[in-house]
């Protein structure tokens, strides 16, 4: 199986882990070794200046394969996202980022003009942009254009769990791309990682899924291995599907 | 002097750095980032970096999130 190279630095896996929604520290840390995961999110928020020694989640991250990936969530807009970026490499160290800018709370659609916006200074300020956004294949040609390190098109909105709606339109997203793409939020089963994977998907990002599972950390092995076989598959070439019955076996009479 | 911190007002005395006032609030400055009226303030300068009256700092940290 190939490795994924994204910003210079090679990934062993291709499964990305968010750390929203755990129930413990314990079981987000068991689950993201469990995985094997070496790209893990992190979103940011104001310090509670009325109880400023809050426990210290990078603790239960931290480890030298895992790759930081902060998140913009929470902007409305590009000027905000470009100074939460700002502020995650100041905090975390790292010039990757996870640009997602969905002002609205329904759906959490990202804004793609936004979207374009924050890429093109972002990437003129030597970020790494991982940009979170709709399944479209032009937006996705925009970004590419514009130096993102890779796409995140979703394939059903985040937490959903509904899997890859957008099955058509990533297809021609990962037939057109020349960066890496991910998909990102709406895969809620191992199955629907598996089906993006074969696909052609270079990596794919699971959070609910594994966090909101009854045993998480059973979760994430089952999705560590649903990414593997589906690239496996990917690589070893899928065979063409057919309309009409073609034969695996003989279809001579031997028996007289 | 009144400055805001992370949207609450409070006041630090009239010649405070912003390292003075992390001591000062018990914010342990790891992990941390700092902006001040939107502007990061990188941490190499948070000893030179004094605060105007009204200022708007914001400090932030990790959070969990997907």
């Amino acid at each position: 199986m190939s490795n994924l190279i994204i910003g210079g630095r090679e990934f062993k896996s291709r499964l990305f882990i968010g750390t929203g929604k755990f129930s413990s520290n314990d079981l987000m840390q068991q689950a993201i070794l469990a995985s094997e995961s070496e790209m893990v999110t992190v979103a940011m928020k104001r310090v509670d200046t009325a109880n400023p020694q809050q426990d210290d989640i990078l603790a239960h991250i931290r480890k030298k394969e895992i790759q930081l990936l902060p998140n913009t969530s929470g902007v409305r807009d590009a000027e905000e996202a470009v100074l939460a970026a700002q502020l995650a490499r100041e905090a975390f160290g790292t010039d990757f980022i996870k640009l997602e800018i969905h002002p609205d709370p329904k759906y959490l659609f990202p804004d793609p003009i936004e979207t374009l916006k924050a890429t093109e200074q972002l990437v003129k300020m030597g970020f790494t942009v991982l940009p979170y956004i709709q399944a479209d294949p032009v937006l996705c040609k925009r970004l590419e254009e514009a130096g993102a390190a890779t796409v995140m098109p979703l394939g059903a909105p985040i937490g959903t769990n509904k899997g890859l709606r957008t099955r058509d339109m990533l297809e021609i997203i990962i037939a057109e791309s020349r960066v890496p793409v991910v998909v990102d939020a709406g895969i809620g089963a191992p199955s629907h990682a598996a089906e993006a994977m074969e696909a052609g998907a270079d990596a794919v990002l699971v959070n609910t899924a594994i966090a909101v599972a009854g045993d998480p950390v059973e979760m994430a092995i089952a999705f560590k291995e649903a990414v593997i076989a589906g690239r496996r598959a990917y690589e070893a070439g899928l065979g063409t599907r057919s309309d009409r019955a073609v034969a695996s076996s003989p279809l001579t009479s031997f028996l007289d | 002097m009144k400055i805001y911190l992370n949207r609450q007002e409070i006041y630090v005395g009239s010649r405070c750095t912003l390292k003075e006032l992390l001591l000062g609030q018990s914010i342990t400055p790891e992990g941390i980032a700092i902006a001040v009226n939107n502007r990061v303030i990188r941490k190499e300068d948070w000893a030179d970096t004094f605060l105007s009256n009204n200022d708007k700092v914001m400090v932030i940290h990790a959070s969990y999130g997907g």
